[in-house]
């Protein structure tokens, strides 16, 4: 396998998937089973190295100013971390060095060809660096036009959050082969599962990791697709249908999980979850319906909280794009978009296409506004969750499951705070209400993460 | 004695930041007058108050009277004291401009708000001397490296690796490397990377001409030059060249026919800091007013400021040189007579201009011990005392000049 490094960047398209890349890089996001650095690292047994947004380079990147990464003499490969499939990796890999691939940008909004990947010597990467430091890709795109051979290939690129959706089903279909040829992988169709109880159709397309912990009775639907479950537990009269994805610690709880799901490590599913994906570390563990959704990391949903997927219009649904305002997305299926560490209390409901950013605290609502900027907190009245609340109801949070936030994880929780507070600038103050009562009430809303741990929930 | 000095040493600071308060002298000495005179009203007023009225018990325990009156008065004249000076400790610390001063310049303000601020910086250099520059990158909002055509640029990214640089990236001038060539007095052409100035043979020769090309003489087609190093000089607020080799590091980059005009047409302001000692082969008998005509004459442009080296070097790290055939670079008599008024600094009167560059005279440099090894027998290192750039005194240097200018 290559030594040449792949370094992701990030281009001008990143904004689009606002408030989910709040925090973190695009190629973190996940698509299938894997992430894009996830399927690079999988593929090509390295780590690729990330340029991403100056909030995130420390916490998630080759850091602010990345001078290693140009130390070698060796060529440098660039990818787009928009990209989703990485098979056309490997053809840029063999190409020429000074090689430059252009995809089309997918959405007329978004301009005309984009790079999408390079093979470059230092020399030349030094001539766009600085660009992509400051994720101008078209401007590295015109620069690289005048030293290099110029190849348009055609690949999918993540443009808007829905994508994510949308392609999560095929997407899962395509990263099975690299998952299960790994060690520990059990095909259906070779092993059944011993206990009558499971039933599996199609068990040809069902592989079950040998740490998985399945609780019969239990129903597992390949029909439509693949299903990979990892070192998962899966309890009585749970349904899973494919393509779908279980990730490793993550429970299911009797759930249903219809197909295009991917649900991410260590997270606790109840309810009917359909054509969503959970980034991981993430509940949704009560009745209640998820559908054609998006959940960041950390994200808690309360009992009986349901999103709709549908207008009764059967009109396509339409969602705000950082940049470009209120985007029909031309799809009838879509379901909501909450970023890391949002929390939603029980019987909240949301519309399609509800965005709710990093941090938010939403209860005691019965419908909720379909835009809430980060760190909003409340329901009836809505006013700026204090960034030290929230940072110790996540530490909370994120002890729970042995994982403790990083000083460099809060540093970019603090610094999208900061750039995120024009946002809330037209939020309830706390003028003229209580504030000593809604500092009360703040203040239960961290202990009661307390509570839980206590009782063990 | 030698205690007496340190003592003063110490307390300089401090006599220092209380010093700006002497345009308040006055002002807060009427103010204690008044505030004397504010409390004896309110003491006979609470006397008054004390001797009529039946006051609760805790009034008692408020005013100190389970202690004599002599430990009263002390303790309150205590307490006042400690806050008075803590109150004088922190007015000193706020800048204080009289509102009736007739400086219409603005310069006050000017040189806060530039306090304040970080310039946007472009160096072009090479070698150590760029690495010394980079170092800059802490007090820049943006420091951009503009690396020599003829240098790998992965070089300067490696050894940069080493330091913990903020703010700063090295960028190459043109779309792919190129070789420089130079003519010395006798004819003779050499690659640059030829290692002129350890060539015995070549100690005495200096450098006539310079140009991008190959033996046989300079190239014929377009040089094309990268986006990101015109945006680095056009955005520029300080462009610096060197320090470095002024063949090696400076002027290969200023033959680039669009980056020496986007160097001229900045407004930025341009800082060339001068070379230390001469190298042998190239600038032999060179001055600082030699170096910078060479600057004008490959680059067309004259710098703003010139920073030299003023402090006298140690006759012992003078020895070192010249076994090498190495002298400081200094300025001649002759230099030292082109004057003007000077703009620069309040200390002075006038300033030196070469080829209507203001020079600067100032502590740049530092000798360091080097331990040097060749290739041949690399186990039979020595030290040496060599002299360098003080990548301190030069930040300090830069970033005044850049606040007065």
């Amino acid at each position: 396998m290559t030594d040449e490094p792949i370094v992701f960047f990030e281009d001008e398209g990143c904004r689009t998937f606002l408030p989910l890349t709040h925090t973190r890089p695009v190629c973190d996001l996940r698509c299938g089973i894997f992430t894009l650095r996830e399927r690079v690292r999988t593929l090509t047994g390295m780590t690729p190295a990330v340029i991403c947004r100056s909030h995130l380079a420390r916490a998630y990147g080759v850091g602010r100013w990345p001078l290693t990464l140009l130390s070698r003499s060796t060529p440098l490969t660039f990818v787009n971390a928009r990209a989703l499939d990485a098979g056309w990796i490997f053809d840029l890999l063999d190409e020429p060095v000074g090689t430059v691939y252009l995809t089309d940008a997918g959405h007329a909004l978004l301009g005309g060809p984009v790079l999408l990947g390079a093979r470059l010597t230092p020399w030349m990467a030094s001539a766009v660096l600085p660009y992509l430091l400051e994720q101008r890709g078209a401007a590295a795109l015109a620069e690289l036009r005048r030293i290099g051979r110029l190849v348009e290939i055609e690949t999918r690129l993540l443009t808007f959050p829905w994508d994510l959706i949308a392609l999560n089903g095929e997407q899962i279909v395509r990263d099975v082969p690299l998952v299960v040829r790994q060690d520990g992988w059990i095909c259906a169709a070779d092993q059944p599962p011993a206990h009558p109880s499971i039933v599996v159709s199609n068990p040809a397309h069902v592989f079950i990791h040998r740490d998985a912990r399945l609780e019969p009775p239990l129903a597992l639907d390949a029909r439509d697709g693949p299903i990979v479950i990892d070192a998962a537990r899966i309890e009585p009269f749970s349904f899973i249908q494919g393509p779908a994805w279980i990730g490793p610690g993550s429970l299911i709880a009797s759930a249903r999980i219809r197909g295009e799901t991917s649900i991410g490590p260590v997270c606790r599913i109840g309810g009917e979850v359909e054509a969503s994906i959970v980034q991981g570390y993430s509940n949704k563990h009560h009745d209640g319906f998820l559908g054609h959704s998006y959940l960041g990391e950390w994200v808690n949903i309360g009992a009986m909280t349901t999103n709709s997927d549908l207008k009764n219009t059967y009109g396509t649904i339409r969602m705000v794009i950082e940049g470009f305002g209120q985007i029909d997305s031309g799809i009838l299926k879509l379901g909501c978009f909450l970023a890391d560490h949002v929390k939603l209390g029980i019987g909240v409901h949301l519309n399609g296409g509800a965005v709710i950013g990093t941090g938010s605290n939403i209860f005691g609502v019965h419908f909720a506004p379909k835009t809430i900027p980060p760190f909003t907190w409340g329901g009836e009245v809505f006013r700026e969750y204090r960034i030290q609340s929230m940072i110790d109801v996540a530490r909370k949070v994120m002890a729970r499951r042995k994982v403790s936030m990083s000083a460099e994880q809060e540093e970019v929780l603090r610094a999208v705070f900061a750039m995120t507070r024009g946002d809330r600038a037209g939020l309830d103050d706390g003028g003229g209400r209580d504030e000593a009562a809604l500092r009360r009430a703040e203040a239960e809303a961290v202990r009661a993460f307390d509570l839980v741990e206590a009782s063990g929930g | 004695m030698i205690q007496e000095q340190e003592n003063a040493i110490t307390m300089q600071p401090v006599v220092q930041r209380l010093s700006s308060l002497r345009r308040l002298l006055r002002p807060l000495a009427l103010t204690f007058v008044g505030i004397v005179l504010l409390s004896l009203g309110v003491a006979y007023f609470f006397i008054f108050i004390y001797r009529t009225a039946t006051l609760p018990p805790m009034f008692s325990f408020i005013t100190l009277q389970f202690l004599p009156l002599w430990a009263r008065g002390l303790v309150f004249a205590a307490l006042g004291l400690i806050v008075l000076a803590v109150g004088i400790w922190q007015l000193s610390g706020v800048a204080v401009i009289s509102l009736d001063a007739r400086d219409t310049s603005g310069e006050v303000v000017l040189a806060y708000q530039r306090d304040q601020m970080h310039p946007r910086m472009t160096v072009i250099s090479g070698g150590a001397g760029l690495l010394i520059t980079a170092s800059l990158g802490r007090m820049a909002q943006l420091l951009t490296c503009i690396t020599p055509v003829q240098d790998p640029v992965e070089y300067y990214y490696r050894a940069s690796s080493l330091f913990n640089f903020e703010n700063v990236v090295f960028v190459v001038p043109t779309l792919e490397p190129y070789e420089v060539f130079v003519e010395l007095d006798d004819g003779q052409r050499f690659n640059i990377k030829h290692n002129i100035a350890h060539d015995e043979r070549l100690a005495q020769r200096h450098v006539v001409n310079i140009y991008i090309g190959d033996e046989h003489g300079p190239v014929t087609t377009p040089l094309q030059v990268t986006q990101v190093a015109l945006d680095a000089i056009a955005s520029a607020d300080v462009i610096v060249f060197g320090p470095g080799s002024l063949y090696e590091s400076i002027l290969p980059n200023l033959l680039i026919p669009d980056l020496r005009d986007a160097i001229r047409r900045s407004k930025a302001c341009k800082i060339y800091i001068c070379s230390l000692m001469t190298e042998p082969g190239m600038t032999t008998g060179y001055s600082v007013g030699d170096h910078v005509r060479q600057i004008v004459r490959f680059g067309g442009f004259t710098p703003d400021y010139v920073l030299v080296n003023a402090p006298r070097i140690d006759a012992e790290v003078r020895r070192i040189y010249a076994a090498a055939g190495q002298m400081p670079v200094f300025l001649t008599p002759e230099e030292y007579e082109e004057t003007a008024v000077s703009t620069t600094d309040r200390l002075t009167t006038r300033d030196i201009l070469i080829e209507g560059a203001k020079v600067i005279e100032a502590d740049l440099a530092t000798a360091v011990v080097q331990l040097t090894a060749s290739l041949d027998h690399p186990g039979e290192g020595r030290t040496v005392r060599v002299l360098r750039h003080d990548p301190e005194k030069l930040a300090t240097a830069i970033m005044e000049v850049w606040k007065r200018q």
